[in-house]
């Protein structure tokens, strides 16, 4: 076990060091922000000011070590924009977003896992027929226009609920059910898929020969199986939901960390980008350990697999 | 150009099918309307519609024609500045599905490429390449899109530019996965023992057997670079007038929801309806080329 657990929290380190690099190149192919920020008629002398004072006069690799020191140190900089640390700038609205998020998934996944094992158990039944399609009109709708309508039909004509900011319990659902709909969609039919898988193995053959009702056959002997490769793809999800997040939020108002990133972006902010981008990695890589070993504790395969 | 790759590949595959008529079949039934759609806006500048960019203060914010004060001269009404909807949906459409093409295209590439070498070679150059599919899949595809384009400014390349840097990683990690696996088949192990180089290899025997798997990611490649560019255009990040696209005329919309929510709606629904037919075509195909999936 400590093997394998050293074995994933290093490819887990790798691929933080891997998305950090990237991180700071995109920062850097995006060019120099100081044109950007000071506009272009700004003086040469205030220009190389700026330039000092973000240590962006420094060589190439100059810049990438001080800001993976900077980075172990806890330390993201300072917003170009708002004047304030970047840190607690997202540490303020990171707890919207994460409500936000908490309440989608857990939507997605007490709809969507009920829905799949329904639509396997009765194949070509209306359930399933439904199923199926709310999965392939989940994937296609783009979700900003699916909050726009959602606006339009329950708080401008019937005026159920808020249609933006953060606000009692009421102002959480329309976010909530739009940021929901795809990840329910995708668990829905993935979980269609496994259990179907799960019901041709022998194991469950022997279980109905032994006079097991159904119900204690899904939920005693299919389900374990079935939802392993459920929770891979609900963690492999994180980097599409925090997408659909930022676009849910711009189109609530919603005060998280999506609507700031749209907010650095339009100011041309990059040292805060850069912060919310290694925030989300930081949060990602973590989410996909604890599920690694948790994948570990679960199925003993796995964990004796790396030795 | 990729659709009518599609359209004859499906005619190739309905010949396979020998008891159905090739009207009959789900593939033509989904193709068709997309192709309908296509060659509308390929087409939109022979078509009779107005200059999308034709400005008309006198009749600004028009309804729809089935609703009252509309009329057929603006079929699906007008917008703020008195633009014909329909025209401008139709020119819109032109951007949208050129970029989506285009910028799958620009993702499909790499990502193939990487996916085969990464699982074909194994060892370290496997392991690096996996670790970046992993980092590149764990930035939010929003996240990459504004830090690109916030300084690059907005143009088509720049958008083309991102949507291959966002698309590769599902392109690289299905094709590494399937390498992976064919490359331990006895035809592949024979072919070396036999002493064919892996370049050949490759090229002459496993991309081949990739057939399938490639037209499948690329169909749904198109749409899911669909559905980024119009997030981009809709966040205002992306291509600004004089080149309309579905999202950028969706964000004109948004703020007039409560006043002429039609101006919101109709590039939604385009949006929607084209991916929606784009991913039915990929789970047809899927069908097709994987026996696994054929009973089910």
């Amino acid at each position: 076990m400590l093997k394998f657990l050293s074995f994933r929290l290093f490819s887990a380190l790798l691929t933080i060091l891997f998305a950090l690099t990237i991180a700071f190149c995109l920062g850097h192919i995006s060019g120099n922000p100081v044109f950007n920020m000071l506009g272009p008629t700004a003086p040469k002398a205030q220009i190389h000011l700026l330039e000092h004072q973000l240590g962006l006069d420094k060589s190439f690799i100059q810049q990438y070590f001080s800001y993976l020191s900077n980075l172990f140190h806890g330390q993201l900089g300072n917003s170009i924009q708002f004047e304030s640390s970047n840190v607690s700038m997202i540490s303020t609205r990171l707890p919207n977003t994460l409500e936000l998020l908490a309440l989608a998934m857990m939507i997605a996944i007490s709809i969507g896992g009920p829905l799949g094992i329904i639509a396997a158990l009765k194949r070509n039944s209306i359930w399933d027929r439904l199923a199926s399609g709310a999965a392939l009109v989940g994937q296609s709708v783009p979700i900003f226009w699916l909050g726009i309508m959602v606006i339009l039909v329950f708080s401008v004509h019937l005026r159920l609920f808020p249609a933006g900011q953060k606000n009692g319990f009421s102002s959480f659902v329309l976010p909530a059910v739009c940021l929901a709909l795809l990840p329910m969609a995708q668990i829905a039919r993935l979980m269609r898929a496994t259990i179907s898988e799960v019901f041709e193995e022998p194991y469950i053959d022997a279980a109905k020969a032994r006079g097991l009702s159904t119900k204690r056959i899904v939920f005693g002997h299919a389900l374990r199986n079935a939802s392993l490769p459920v929770i891979t793809i609900i963690s492999l999800q994180i980097g599409s939901l925090l997408s659909g997040a930022i676009a849910v939020e711009y189109v609530f108002g919603w005060p998280g960390v999506g609507t700031l990133a749209v907010n650095a972006i339009q100011f041309h902010d990059y040292t805060l980008i850069q912060a919310i981008v290694v925030i989300g990695v930081l949060g990602f890589v973590f989410i996909n350990f604890c599920v690694d070993v948790l994948y570990g504790i679960i199925d003993p395969r796995i964990r004796d697999a790396t030795k | 150009m990729t659709i009518s790759f599609e359209t004859n590949n499906s005619d190739l595959l309905l010949a396979k099918s020998k008891n159905k008529k090739w009207y009959k079949t789900a593939i033509f039934w989904i193709s068709a309307p997309l192709i309908l759609i296509t060659l509308t806006c390929v087409f939109a500048s022979l078509l009779p519609l107005s200059d999308p960019n034709n400005l008309d203060l006198s009749s600004t914010v028009l309804p729809p024609f089935f609703m009252h004060g509309g009329s057929m001269t603006h079929p699906l009404g007008t917008s703020n500045l008195g633009q014909d909807l329909l025209s401008e949906l139709i020119f819109g459409g032109r951007t949208t599905i050129f970029i989506g093409l285009v910028g799958m295209l620009g993702g499909a590439l790499p990502g193939i490429l990487l996916g085969l070498v990464a699982g074909f070679s194994r060892g370290i150059v496997d392991t690096v390449i996996a670790r970046l599919i992993d980092a590149q899949l764990s930035l939010p595809f929003i996240l990459v899109a504004l830090a690109v384009i916030a300084s690059r400014g907005h143009s088509v390349g720049v958008i083309l530019t991102v949507l291959a840097l966002t698309t590769w990683p599902f392109f690289a990690r299905v094709i590494r996965s399937e390498a992976l696996s064919l490359r331990e088949r006895p035809f592949v192990m024979s072919l070396r023992s036999a002493g064919v180089t892996r370049t050949r290899i490759l090229l002459k025997h496993i991309l081949p057997n990739l057939f399938g798997t490639v037209v499948v990611l690329s169909t749904l490649g198109i749409g899911a670079a669909i559905l980024i560019e119009s997030a981009i255009d809709f966040l205002g990040l992306g291509v600004t007038a004089p080149g309309l696209s579905w999202g950028s005329i969706l964000a004109s919309g948004q703020s007039q929801i409560g006043t002429a929510w039609w101006i919101a709606a109709w590039p939604g629904i385009m949006i929607s309806v084209f991916v929606l037919l784009v991913n039915l075509l990929g789970d047809e195909l899927i069908s097709r080329f994987d026996p696994r999936y054929r009973n089910r």
